[in-house]
């Protein structure tokens, strides 16, 4: 690691060793060595304020394949630097993902955003977290390795275990996610609901891809998943399985909607209790179905709509 | 003459803007020391053991301070002057502790993160004793205590004050309606930018110097000297540039720590809380209960209004000794009752002490009385701003229960005036829109006082001099919390000798060189500062004449001052400068100076009424306000701009109030809630709307040029406006403040 070794101590801060690699075996070396991984840092600083600053760091923007993002009809791959400002400002990423589009752009504020990473909303594992919902209807994997070359593919589900905790085991390093992007007859969306309109955790939040039959507005397939209502973000399968065979009308969104609410797991906290938690999750899954049938209508000019 | 209501720029804005002011916590000082002080995590107990051994072995660890080895003397740093009376329950470190963030000990060291690191070796065992954490349970417990012989904090209501005028039960048998609420309002906190800090040093000859932002030197050395036990004569205090106060650095919270700690250690230290600690640490706006009860006839007069208010003052009495009377006081004084019967007791809680923050009880109590009134309204089927113009009260009119005279009360034209600006009649009858999101519009008024007369002391002494170069040299504990009470008191004295704002120098506000005064409370800058500073420009002038009629012999009477010089009737070509006088007074060896004290002889009323429009998601119980009016009846606005500033500012605290904010004490355990930002929200800019505001300046004789307070009552109405607003919207009666989206649910849920 020697080279890239360099040292940060300005007087009023406590002695912080920072390196900066700028290939993935320099960002093992760190790491192995104990090192805590700095990406955009958001998260990281209000952590450190809880349980103190770590004596080491590995800052891991230094390594340019990690900056990758790519974006083709079938999969979005985005490195673990990729910021949320750089993902709200492409528009093929808002057309291939909106949902995850919506959540990013909910995160913190414009200035968290340019510096916080789509993969550090992921690895920090709130159970608000704002894009954990919309990457799982996105069927997300993330990419853990555990030394240069070993690789694997662990699907988002499983990767989010507990409130801030993932699979990733020590000296592993998340170098990415990977999700679906829409096909045809697909939409998504995600909402959610704060006190206040910006620099605010969710209080509950709901995220939705559909499939339409060639007809337009019959649902071929469903996935819905809750924010906020859980331990972790949640895939919620009953609920998703109620829209499928059927059009969407009031009554197949409320069934939908009423399902959700009722297979959710929220707390009561300082933010909010467990029965205005469910409520909100009905008003927006009725939100989201509604706002992706309204998408799906402006994408497709020649549609038969409704 | 032209420096009245002109926009001067704020006289500091460009150091702050660009980061030149030097703030407490950016004084670099030779061999300071830092402290980390460690707090209560019990809400009631006695400190049974404190180890503090490992602590002291940390290296660069200099003193710990802890209840064992620091004077116990008590105090109450609400005290601004000697022979003020109010309970001292107050130590630097109690023995037993009364809330949790009570103060256990502090650990001095080399440099801060040494303090941050000791600190977590100290270890403190407790006896819990049992605790109360809201006001009704401490009345209950108050009644309890009476009859029995222990005695505790609980043991009586920290104050009562009643009134009553008329004859409110006879009124309330012959009313046509009685509308009875009971309003509660959360514990807030001040959210100033800058945290609590504090320097403290020895000087050469033993004296200690304190360097503080804060809101009156005179106050802080009062209670440093109480609590640490020394003469005032022993300490010098100095005010610092502030970054925001509110109220929140009205009392000397960490002064007498700091101070303790300097004369002990005989090196200078300092004390800086971060942001969780001065949420937890530091002082509230008090938490109000009031239940409330208003008769009126058919037509919308109100008969009599009986008002009882529960005050929850947290674990220190501090100013909740003046509490129940401040809310009494504004109770009297916009609305024409003519029998009414008030009763305002505070009660110790185990939760944080409350202290001054903007209003002092003006929000409170308004909150209590307007949401109450809408509900009249609403009863009566009446236009809430119609039923309030049968009601207010008029120019001149006069306190019922001190007998003073309001003054040029212009709280009628407010309500008139804005009403039609904001088109209120249409859009308050055309009632809330179908549909999920409904909108709604609310109004409310307020009345603020304007210095502290006739209660205590009201004076100001200032002393101006000129220097030989033109200028002035302005002497006057002249404590500016960044509001730009500063820019407005130069304004009135350049107005007065016609000379550039801009060359008035503002002393320090130094205990050493200032003569005594009550500092930035009760909105008494312009009113009573302003006049203060305007009379002794004016005794100046005359001086300034008496002068330039010997040197340009010319008779005073037609002499008159432009742009710094002094000039003789018509004759341009006879005029002298205000240096060159100053000058020649020099060489007789007298100086072109002079001090003159002001007393105030009336408290005349500002005014305000606050329209506002909201939007609710009835599926969510999201706010939006979607259009705000503030209209103030201040009497002149010195400087437009600042004016504009204040009730802007005013409206975002009181949306928060209204809304979000509240430091919500668990009931089961008496920890804080809302002690970060991420718990306790801010109205951010997206939530603000857009705010017009509109005044009414219609001169106030008491005041310099006719000016009025402004600056803590646009906090008032806005919070009774929005929940106005909200009910008028949804067709409900909250009363619970803040109003969230959660109650709102609650509220329009079938079983809610």
């Amino acid at each position: 690691m020697g080279s890239q070794v360099s040292i940060i101590r300005p007087s009023y801060l406590p002695e912080i060793e920072l390196f900066r690699p700028s290939s993935i075996d320099g960002v093992f070396e760190c790491i192995k060595d104990g090192a805590r991984v700095l990406a955009g840092g958001t998260d990281l600083l209000p952590w450190a304020s809880q349980h103190g600053q770590p004596r080491k760091m590995v800052w891991i923007g230094n390594v340019e394949p990690l900056h990758g993002f790519s974006v083709d009809d079938e999969r979005l791959q985005i490195g673990a630097c990729v910021t949320q400002g750089e993902l709200i400002r492409c528009a093929d990423f808002r057309r291939a993902a909106p949902a995850v589009a919506d959540s990013v752009q909910f995160v913190g504020s414009v200035q968290l955003r340019n510096q916080a990473t789509l993969l550090g909303n992921v690895c920090s594992a709130s159970p608000a977290g704002d894009t954990l919902p919309a990457l799982l209807v996105h069927e997300a994997q993330v990419e853990i390795t555990g030394a240069p070359g070993q690789e694997r593919q662990v699907s988002l589900d499983d990767f989010l275990l507990a409130p801030g905790k993932t699979m990733l085991a020590p000296g592993e390093l998340a170098s990415g996610v990977s999700f679906c992007g829409l096909r045809a007859n697909e939409m998504s969306a995600y909402r959610r609901h704060t006190e206040r309109r910006a620099l605010d955790l969710a209080v509950a939040s709901v995220a939705a891809r559909l499939v339409f039959e060639a007809d337009g507005y019959t649902v071929a397939g469903a996935r819905v998943a809750l924010g906020a209502v859980g331990p972790t973000a949640l895939v919620a399968i009953e609920a998703a399985k109620s829209l499928v065979g059927h059009p969407l009308t009031g009554e197949t969104k409320s069934i939908c909607a009423a399902i959700a609410a009722e297979t959710c797991k929220p707390i009561s906290d300082f933010r909010a209790s467990a029965d205005y938690r469910r409520q909100l999750v009905k008003v927006l899954v009725e939100d989201v179905i509604g706002e992706i049938e309204q998408r799906a209508r402006i994408f497709k000019p020649n549609g038969e709509g409704r | 003459m032209n420096h009245i209501s002109t926009s001067l720029p704020i006289l500091d804005g460009y150091d702050k803007v660009s980061g030149r002011l030097c703030f407490t916590e950016d004084m670099k000082l030779e061999g300071l020391l830092h402290a980390k002080l460690i707090f209560s995590s019990v809400a009631h107990a006695t400190i049974k053991h404190i180890d503090i051994e490992a602590a002291r072995a940390v290296p660069g660890v200099i003193g710990i301070f802890h209840h064992g080895n620091t004077p116990g003397n008590t105090y109450n740093s609400t005290i601004w002057f000697e022979g003020q009376e109010a309970p001292e329950d107050e130590t630097m470190f109690p023995g037993v502790l009364r809330h949790i963030g009570d103060r256990v000990a502090a650990v001095i060291a080399e440099t801060q993160e040494i303090a941050d690191k000791a600190v977590r070796l100290i270890e403190v065992e407790y006896d819990r004793l049992p605790a109360v954490f809201d006001a009704f349970a401490a009345r209950d417990l108050c009644e309890e205590m009476a009859s029995s012989d222990q005695k505790s904090i609980f043991e009586k209501p920290v104050n009562e004050t009643t009134f009553d005028y008329g004859n409110t039960r006879a009124a309330f048998d012959r009313a046509d309606l009685i509308v009875e609420d009971t309003v509660t309002t959360p514990k807030t906190h001040h959210c100033a930018m800058e945290n609590h800090v504090c320097v403290a040093m020895p000087e050469a000859d033993g004296r200690i110097l304190i360097l503080t932002p804060c809101q009156s030197i005179f106050a802080v050395q009062f209670v440093v000297a109480r609590a640490i036990g020394v003469p005032a004569s022993q300490l010098r205090v100095v005010k610092t540039p502030i970054g925001g106060s509110f109220g929140g650095k009205a009392e000397p919270v960490l002064d007498p720590l700091c101070a303790w700690f300097a004369k002990t250690l005989e090196r200078p230290v300092t004390i800086a809380f971060s942001r969780a600690e001065t949420f937890t640490a530091t002082r509230t706006r008090c938490k109000a209960i009031g239940y409330i009860q208003t008769a009126v006839n058919r037509d919308g007069r109100i008969l009599a209004r009986d008002t009882d208010v529960l005050i929850d003052v947290g674990a220190y009495c501090t100013g909740g000794i003046f509490l129940p009377e401040s809310m009494a006081q504004r109770l009297c004084r916009i609305y024409n009752i003519e029998n009414q019967h008030y009763r305002g007791r505070s009660f110790y809680t185990n939760t944080l002490p409350s202290g001054a923050y903007r209003g002092y009880g003006s929000p409170q109590i308004h909150a209590i009385s307007e949401i109450n009134l809408d509900h009249v309204a609403r009863r009566l089927g009446m236009d809430p701003v119609k039923f309030r113009l049968k009601n207010l009260i008029s120019p001149n009119d006069v306190d019922p229960v001190t007998g003073l005279g309001l003054g040029n009360a212009r709280i009628r034209d407010c309500v008139e005036q804005g009403s039609v600006h904001f088109d209120w009649g249409n859009r308050w009858s055309a009632g809330s829109t179908e549909g999920r999101r409904k909108r709604g519009v609310g109004m409310a008024c307020a009345t603020h006082i304007n210095g502290c007369f006739p209660g205590f002391h009201e004076a100001t002494t200032a002393t101006l001099r000129v220097r030989e170069d033109g200028g002035l040299d302005l002497t006057c504990a002249l404590h500016d919390l960044g509001c730009g009470s500063n820019t407005v008191l130069a304004q009135i004295i350049a107005e007065v000798l016609d000379i550039s704002p801009l060359s008035i120098v503002f002393s320090e506000v130094d205990t050493e060189i200032c003569d005594y005064d009550l500092g930035t409370r009760a909105s008494r800058m312009t009113y009573i500062a302003g006049e203060a500073v305007r009379r002794t420009a004016e005794k100046l002038k005359l001086q300034i004449f008496a002068m330039a009629s010997l040197e340009l012999n010319c008779a005073a009477t037609d002499l008159f001052i432009t742009d710094g010089r002094v000039f003789c009737g018509d004759r341009r070509d006879s005029s002298i400068s205000l240096g060159e006088l100053a000058a020649r007074e020099a060489d007789r060896d007298r100086s072109l100076s002079t001090t003159e004290t002001y007393r105030a002889s009336a408290n005349p009323g500002s005014y305000a009424a606050h329209f506002a429009e909201v939007e609710v998601d009835t599926l969510t119980g999201a706010v939006q306000v979607v259009d705000y009016l503030a209209v103030h009846d201040l009497g002149r606005a010195i400087n437009p701009q600042l004016v504009e500033g204040q009730i802007h500012g005013g409206v975002q605290m009181g949306m928060g109030f209204a809304l979000f904010e509240d430091i919500d004490i668990d009931v089961d355990n008496g920890r804080v809630k809302g002690d970060r930002f991420s718990r306790y929200h801010l109205v951010n800019a997206p939530e603000m709307p857009l705010v017009k505001v509109l005044l009414v300046e219609k001169h106030e004789p008491t005041g310099p040029y006719g000016a009025k307070a402004v600056g803590e009552i646009a906090t008032i109405p806005p919070a009774p406006a929005i929940v106005n607003a909200i009910n008028h919207a949804l067709d409900t009666n909250l009363t619970e403040l803040p109003v969230t989206p959660e109650r709102i649910i609650g509220a329009l849920s079938p079983t809610g």
